[in-house]
């Protein structure tokens, strides 16, 4: 991006901040809707850990657990995208043709104004986990260290634009079928379980957690929250946040190739 | 040098053959029959700086899919393009901030934005300074009348106040080229004619380069001195519009009332019946056979009014459509 052009994309962020904005019960209600869950889960873990007091399952303590959950509903609902309905809905239904006939990068658009959102979301998060740690000294409850926080953000920024990525190339799909809803709920699902977005990921055993690390999925909820938690040593920090960075740049790679072929497949609906 | 420059310019698409039913639908799980449709097919043609087009013919005879291809939304499938020197599927920047497309059908405007957000966006986009944007604003909202419109949210403009606002969107970075694909579709009359007086007064302002693609006559005859009549992805006719009819043949039409209604048999003895029924008739006939068509008429028939009128450019349209089909049915093959 030339320093000319940036300005369309600052605008760009802007309209996912203004987006942010309007949409911000939409934000609340997604949040408040994660106690759902929540409940369910706190309820089958007392259970597990009353029938074993004191013990720990899968390494974790009951406190860790909850922990856990809490973190990884609020980290799944920070770093969801939502776009890629969008991306296909501009696919399907010619909204492409606007961008290819002004000179913007789809790409570029996309990315700030999800951005723009995330921001917004981000600082009202940031502000709520403040009252809480103030307000309510829920210190113990979240397990939090000090130094750790920092590590926390810089992996939730990278789990975010990570997750962005794998979301935009999913969207991609859309040139080759003209139906996309199924799979993107179906993918959310399974990635989110992969990502270690309902259980800890510890729970599926070791064999399946070999293989989960080479994929990109426990780098955008399971890693973040364990850096919170405190699971995962420092060194293991670093090494972590390079793999983040790598699964993106492939992710982009991908995503850059699957649009150079897709453009030329785009059939611009209408006469 | 031309400003536009279309050599042997083809598009096909292909499309899967869908039949209604559940059975059907199963068996297009295994296997189905790829469809080709030449949605334009070997069209050349070139444009002079300054000169404004009409694409005129009917639903799906590949106007639109042309102005696609012009504006690099669509590759084509054979053929070359070149416009102000530039390849358009190429999609250069430097060709992007030269041209527009207006879409009738599609809007390229925000929808959740209000319309100067919109605007200002599209100022961005295209990089323009505050002062020409302002400028140009000023200047085509003056024209276009839409001063009060400009803080409204794009999604609450009714119709034509939207496309004005999208007319204001696509000229902010004063293109060289224009494309209108249907700007008055769906308008009614009086936006129409404002749309159209907008149009033309902006192109002998600055000579801006306009093709047009309308299937209002109207919009056609108003602004474009030369039209390329486009009939299943072919042109079929280019020049000025009032010459059109002489390539159907110099004819002319009697409109004729009767006291009693006379039958159709008897009335194509004289000519070509165009319409009967209900003690009126409308016969086509050579223009030097009028005289002497109208002679007999007069003396057999129970005549009690007449009328000779010239054939409208829509009646030589739809004759110089109705030509290709027979055409194309004699061939025996219609692909």
């Amino acid at each position: 991006m030339r320093l000319k052009s940036a300005g369309k994309y600052l605008k760009s962020y802007g309209l996912g901040v203004q987006n942010a904005m309007a949409y911000r019960t939409d934000f609340w209600l997604g949040l408040v809707s994660g106690v759902f869950p929540l409940m369910i889960q706190l309820f089958i873990w007392n259970a597990v850990y009353t029938a074993a007091p004191g013990s720990e399952v899968y390494g974790y303590t009951h406190d860790q657990m909850i922990a856990y959950t809490i973190m990884a509903i609020v980290v799944g609902r920070l770093i969801s995208t939502g776009f890629e309905y969008e991306i296909a809905g501009d696919i399907k239904n010619g909204g492409l043709n606007k961008f290819i006939v002004q000179p913007i990068s789809y790409f570029w658009y996309r990315m700030m104004c999800f951005y723009g959102t995330k921001s917004i979301q981000l600082a009202a998060f940031t502000l709520l986990l403040l009252a809480l740690l103030l307000g309510f000294s829920w210190q113990s409850t979240l397990s939090l260290s000090d130094d750790r926080i920092v590590w926390f953000g810089i992996s939730l920024l990278f789990a975010l634009i990570l997750n962005g990525m794998i979301f935009y190339l999913l969207s991609l799909l859309a040139f080759w079928m003209t139906e996309v809803w199924a799979v993107f709920i179906g993918f959310n699902l399974l990635t989110n379980i992969m990502s270690g977005g309902v259980f800890p990921l510890d729970i599926f055993g070791p064999a399946v957690n070999r293989v989960l690390q080479w994929l990109p999925f426990p780098y955008t909820i399971y890693f973040p929250v364990n850096i919170w938690s405190g699971k995962i040593s420092e060194a293991e920090i670093g090494t972590g946040l390079v793999i983040q960075a790598i699964w993106t740049v492939v992710a982009a790679l991908v995503a850059s190739s699957c649009w150079r072929y897709g453009i030329k497949k785009y059939v611009a609906v209408g006469g | 040098m031309a400003i536009i420059e279309v050599d042997r310019l083809s598009k096909d698409y292909t499309y899967y053959e869908k039949e209604t039913g559940l059975r059907h639908s199963l068996r297009n799980l295994f296997y189905r029959k790829q469809l080709i449709r030449h949605a334009v097919r070997d069209v050349s043609f070139e444009v002079e700086e300054g000169e404004i087009v009409g694409f005129l013919g009917p639903n799906g005879a590949g106007k639109t899919t042309t102005l696609k291809l012009l504006s690099g939304i669509l590759h084509p499938t054979s053929g070359t393009a070149r416009v102000m020197g530039f390849t358009p599927w190429e999609r250069k920047k430097e060709y992007k901030m030269n041209f527009s497309i207006v879409m009738g059908q599609k809007s390229q405007l925000w929808w959740d934005l209000p319309a100067n957000e919109s605007l200002a966006l599209n100022k961005s986009i295209y990089e323009l300074s505050d002062r020409a944007f302002q400028a140009t604003l000023d200047e085509l909202a003056e024209l276009l009348d839409v001063r009060d419109l400009l803080s409204v949210q794009v999604r609450r403009l009714s119709l034509g106040e939207r496309m004005k606002i999208e007319l204001i969107a696509s000229l902010i970075h004063r293109p060289k080229i224009m494309f209108l694909d249907e700007p008055t579709i769906g308008l009614d009359l009086i936006s129409q004619k404002n749309i159209r007086q907008f149009i033309k007064t902006y192109s002998k302002q600055t000579k801006t380069t306009i093709l047009l693609t309308s299937h209002y006559m109207a919009d056609i005859e108003n602004l474009c001195k030369r039209s390329v009549v486009i009939n299943h992805g072919s042109i079929v006719f280019d020049g000025e519009l009032s010459k059109m009819n002489r390539l159907v043949g110099d004819r002319k039409r009697l409109r004729l009332q009767f006291g009693v209604p006379v039958d159709e048999v008897t009335l194509s003895r004289y000519g070509r019946v165009v319409e009967s029924g209900e003690g009126q008739a409308l016969l086509e006939v050579e223009k030097q056979e009028v005289k002497t068509v109208l002679q007999a008429v007069l003396d057999v028939l129970p005549i009690v009014d007449f009328n000779v009128e010239e054939l409208s450019i829509e009646d030589g349209l739809s004759e110089i459509y109705k030509k290709e089909r027979d055409a194309l049915e004699v061939g025996g093959q219609i692909s």
